[in-house]
């Protein structure tokens, strides 16, 4: 490791060239793998809120799972603050590594265990990584981590169990138990889709504030493109386990470049608009990552270099990069 | 009552009715659907939106109970049935579409013969004829006809879920329950579907009861529109009416919790506050305790429907004259000082 050494500007989070292949063992014999994601690069500074959006099957939550390393890349690079940390710390993520890097989940109802306290839920952490040692400092610590997260009485939810929450509640002590231990990235998986949506705003909300107090950077993982404009600095779209498009939120969204981008935008229900859709076909089954670009089939644009060679991620613009040969 | 009204519900209550007391969970619900209208009924989880959907097709189980009400379709006073009349009239006169494809199929039997089952329990046809048909509901819903030879698991999602509407199309029944149809869907088939239930919709009159969270969906889908909150209804419009002139406090912050893909970035807030625990309803309007604008009488007396205009009726105590805008003033002024959001 060269901590002492690295140059000011590197990014807190740099993936590069990140692929995941599965095997999938089928017997004696019958071996095949599946490739869930191909060439997925991308930058993450300090405090900057980036999401990833495209439908299920698309390779999102694999990229959540390895960037908080809890699957191991098949190829590619995580550097974090400059250290690449897959050659540094092969095999089991450090303890420091996991330190840095905190994990929100889907579902709240799965994430915390049904016989145990909150309070023991946000004690763990504190103790694993040192955090607090004695116990009038680790209530003190649970305490306020709970109020961090607008949970109020502090004491009375740390004495509670998961099932006297409601999954509002629950979905904000996974949150603590994130902060708990001061990291500098959160990776969000769907974290408000289990909410009901009266919900979902006030923890984006939270999210939020915590992000411009403690300047915490979200990998935000979704399928709603609203809550991805109302929370991202910048969006990385996927489709097929590549990432095909990626921009600042706001100028992405109202203006999306990729045929599929195009597709998933005027696709997402919005009041007193019509239902007409444009030109399109759903594909029968999952896309699969071959020679051309996955896309092709459902293309309303597609020409025939699509299928013959996949296009390469480019710059149309500053801050602006498409995966599509209309675009040279 | 005009000859063109299809369901009515009057009054409509379920309970749980369990050892620690009796659970309203739908309370005193009426509406009414037309021939070849689109109904949609909204609401977050809890509100009792499926339980409506299930005491129609008089589904409930036990410890749920209609306590109360009149459900009637085509004049025929659906709570007055007996099994034998139950079964011959669920699915021939009003189809169920629920919300996951994969358990509403049957995972052991071809698709072709899950449609042909339903034909057969109802029709006296032949198993050829009733499979040509299933052929026939495959091309409308724009499935290959091919792929009745699948077993569910082999079908994607979207398809799985077009099959399901084939189902529920496959005896032509006069209304169609839709229970969040579209929900495990990602929106770009979402879209394709719904559409297709429009269009079928329009070529074969049937009508719908949609029962959805999402509200945006909902005002590009429905005719009118019910707004269910902790199992009464607070809000009920022609859906252009409810998106230009919600009157309901819960219907205007359900409204701004919709996150849209083209919105400015301004600062929004949820609703504060959870929904009331059923078993413990809070006295006068369900929704004062989470309302911006509740007054004394509305922590005492249960507001009723009043009409606000044309077929727009509305629950609250909140004075506004028939047809009017709400007043500004009415507006919380956390959303007229909306900041944007800088970063």
């Amino acid at each position: 490791m060269t901590a002492a050494g690295l140059p000011a500007e590197a990014p807190l989070l740099s993936v590069r060239n990140l692929g995941k292949t599965f095997n999938l063992d089928r017997g004696w014999r019958r071996r095949r793998q599946l490739q869930v994601l191909r060439d997925v690069s991308f930058d993450l500074d300090a405090g900057e809120v980036v999401a990833l959006v495209g439908e299920s099957g698309s390779g999102k939550s694999t990229t959540a799972l390895l960037i908080a390393r809890l699957l191991d890349p098949t190829t590619g690079e995580i550097r974090l603050r400059g250290v690449d940390v897959l050659a540094s710390e092969p095999g089991r993520a450090s303890l420091a590594y996991r330190r840095q890097v905190q994990m929100i989940f889907q579902d709240p109802f799965a994430s915390l265990n049904p016989l145990h306290t909150i309070r023991y839920h946000l004690e763990r952490p504190l103790l694993r990584h040192g955090e607090a040692k004695e116990k009038p400092e680790l209530e003190q610590r649970v305490n306020r981590l709970l109020e961090t997260v607008g949970l109020n009485p502090a004491p009375d939810f740390a004495r509670r169990h998961p099932h006297q929450l409601s999954g509002g509640q629950r979905q904000r002590v996974a949150i603590a138990r994130a902060l708990a231990v001061s990291p500098a990235l959160i990776v969000a998986d769907e974290p408000t889709s289990m909410l009901d949506v009266s919900l979902r705003i006030d923890l984006l909300n939270l999210m939020r504030d915590i992000k411009s107090a403690r300047r915490i950077a979200y990998l935000f993982i979704t399928h709603d493109l609203g809550s991805a404009r109302y929370f991202a600095d910048r969006l990385l779209v996927m489709y097929a386990g590549e990432i095909v498009e990626t921009g600042n939120s706001e100028a992405l969204l109202d203006a999306p470049a990729h045929p599929y981008t195009q597709l998933l935008v005027s696709s997402v229900p919005t009041a007193g608009a019509s239902l007409a859709s444009p030109a399109t076909t759903v594909g029968a089954s999952a896309p699969v990552l071959g020679r051309g670009c996955p896309f092709a089939d459902r293309c309303p644009k597609v020409m025939e270099r699509c299928r013959q060679e996949a296009p390469l991620l480019r710059e149309i613009a500053a801050a602006r990069t498409v995966r599509c040969h209309l675009y040279g | 009552m005009s000859a063109a009204e299809l369901l009515v519900v009057e009054d409509l209550r379920v309970e749980y009715l369990t050892e620690r007391g009796d659970v309203r969970i739908v309370d005193d619900v009426s509406f009414r659907i037309g021939a070849g209208e689109a109904y949609g009924l909204a609401g977050e989880s809890g509100s009792g939106k499926s339980t409506i959907a299930l005491a129609i097709l008089r589904l409930l189980r036990p410890p749920a109970a209609i306590t109360n009400g009149r459900v009637s379709f085509c004049g025929t006073d659906l709570l007055s049935l007996n099994a034998a009349e139950l079964r011959a009239f669920r699915w021939k006169e009003i189809s169920l579409v629920t919300q996951s494809a994969m358990s509403a199929l049957n995972p052991v039997l071809r698709v072709s013969d899950q449609i042909v089952d339903a034909i057969l329990a109802h029709e006296r046809v032949s198993r050829r004829e009733a499979l040509e048909r299933a052929a026939g509901l495959c091309d409308i819903v724009g499935i290959d006809r091919e792929r009745l030879r699948s077993y569910p698991h082999q079908l994607s999602g979207g398809m799985r879920q077009r099959m399901v509407i084939a189902i529920a199309l496959a005896l032509r029944p006069k209304l169609i329950i839709m229970d969040e149809p579209t929900t495990a869907l990602d929106v770009v088939v979402q879209k394709q579907i719904l559409k297709r239930i429009l269009d079928l919709k329009e070529k074969m009159g049937f009508s719908i009861l949609f029962i959805t969270h999402d509200l945006a969906l909902m005002l590009q889908l429905c005719d009118r529109i019910g707004i269910l909150y902790a199992g009464r209804l607070m809000e009920t419009a022609p859906a252009a009416t409810l998106l230009g002139q919600p009157q309901h406090p819960y219907t205007r912050g359900l409204m701004s919790c919709f996150l849209e893909v083209h919105q400015p970035k301004a600062d929004r807030r949820g609703i504060p506050g959870v929904p009331s625990d059923p078993r413990h309803p809070p006295a006068g309007c369900r929704f004062h305790p989470r309302c911006a604008f509740v007054m004394d009488v509305c922590r005492e007396t249960t507001p009723l429907l009043t009409s606000r205009g044309a077929g727009h009726e509305s629950a609250c105590h909140l004075p506004g004259a028939a047809g009017t805008e709400v007043a500004p003033a009415l507006i919380p002024p956390s959303e007229v000082t909306a900041r944007k959001v800088t970063s």
